[in-house]
């Protein structure tokens, strides 16, 4: 994984204060900022590059001391969305606003996430294109890089 | 379901053949098994041979293990485990896809934080070395690590000099992982050892096998495949345990 270490900055997206994690959560990551914010929490999730089994147990403990806060999960990176498909208590009470779904090209490999929203979310199937055509080399269809029902199994 | 208080079986060397899920799976070890193959082709499958040479002494590797496990690079600071995972993707085709890539970081940081944090015990018996801090072994505690990949996947090897893990505390780690949800999370309390990380690895390669010559050497051998060829009906898992020579 590589050695990039954990920042959280805060941002505001169309007028709602985001909390921007960027960087690895590991056993070294600080979650200092989160704890200091009052209110409901959103958790901007789209830069987190990896996550390790010490960080995924600081982050469900974070959960924890955060329960009964509001929580929202926002632009969650398949990184991410791996997690809360392995393990349960990943997401714990916190609602998954967003989601990074991984499509690569079969012709040029291109890779691209596509957003997937709660409109999408709020169905208990997620229905997402498996395909469509790839903009970068004309001739591929983009694929989803993975089976759609296990990418989706966390919303069960 | 999985009781958090359930101890493993005393050894078998009941090789397991059929069709599970991974949770199955992890039932059957926890329970004390320790060769376990779900497949289709049932005892035809050649990677059940090929256990079954392993098992009766017969010197052979897995059709899947196409690394050589003689050919390994050696590292001795745990910090150097960043790089090493940045030098496999950037130089296979498999780290080029990103899904393949979130699987062998995932798979690759827990195999080496394993290797370097928890294969040395002190003279008491405890851990040498601290994950708060960086690790700098010394030469014969390097850890060996090697790949090679071809179209269906990549092989991973990762070897220490600790010899320490034990089926035991494996089946045991299972057992937590795999228990129901209310029992889980004693895990997500736990400090170091929890064996989350040994979880993670389970869950996303194809074949896990492990061989452990205690307080000598442990060889973890993994298969990741390709997510365009990934087959979740087809794993395995093979623990060895040598005798000391």
């Amino acid at each position: 994984m590589i050695n990039d270490k954990l920042k959280i900055e805060k941002i505001m997206v169309d007028g709602q204060p985001q909390l921007k994690l960027k960087g690895v959560i590991d056993e070294d990551a600080s979650f200092d900022v989160i704890k200091k914010e009052n209110g409901p929490l959103y958790l901007n999730l789209s830069e987190v590059t990896g996550i390790n089994s010490l960080g995924i147990r600081n982050w469900v403990n974070l959960g924890k001391e955060l329960s009964g806060r509001e929580i929202f999960y926002i632009e969650c990176p398949p990184v991410i969305v791996r997690q809360m498909n392995m393990i349960p208590s990943f997401s714990g009470q916190a609602k998954v606003v967003s989601v990074f779904v991984p499509y690569v090209c079969d012709n040029c490999e291109t890779e691209k996430l596509v957003l997937v929203g709660q409109k999408e979310l709020s169905l208990s199937s997620p229905q997402v294109a498996e395909s469509f055509s790839c903009e970068n080399c004309k001739n591929g269809e983009m694929e989803l890089d993975g089976n759609p029902k296990q990418y989706f199994a966390f919303k069960k | 379901m999985i009781s958090a208080k359930q101890k493993p079986q005393p050894q078998t060397d009941t090789l397991c053949v059929g069709l599970f899920s991974k949770m199955e799976a992890a039932l059957k070890i926890s329970e004390g098994i320790r060769h376990l193959h779900s497949t289709v082709l049932g005892l035809q499958d050649a990677c059940v041979v090929n256990t079954q040479q392993l098992q009766k002494g017969v010197k052979a590797q897995y059709t899947w293990e196409i690394n050589s496990f003689d050919k390994l690079d050696y590292f001795e600071n745990s910090s150097d485990r960043h790089s090493i995972i940045q030098n496999i993707i950037e130089t296979t085709q498999f780290g080029k896809t990103l899904q393949n890539r979130n699987r062998l970081q995932c798979v690759a940081e827990e195999l080496l934080t394993n290797a370097f944090y928890h294969a040395y015990k002190s003279s008491q018996g405890q851990e040498k070395y601290l994950r708060q801090n960086p690790a700098q072994l010394t030469q014969p505690e390097a850890i060996g690590i090697g790949f090679k990949e071809n179209k269906e996947g990549l092989h991973l090897v990762v070897e220490d000099h600790g010899g320490s893990l034990m089926f035991a505390n494996l089946a045991s780690c299972f057992s937590r992982c795999y228990a129901p949800k209310g029992q889980r999370e004693l895990i997500e309390q736990k400090g170091s050892g929890a064996g989350l990380g040994l979880f993670m690895i389970f869950e996303n390669v194809t074949h896990l096998h492990m061989r452990v010559s205690p307080n000598q050497r442990t060889l973890i051998s993994c298969w990741l495949s390709n997510m365009s060829s990934f087959d979740p009906d087809n794993f395995s898992f093979n623990f060895f345990e040598e005798s000391s020579k």
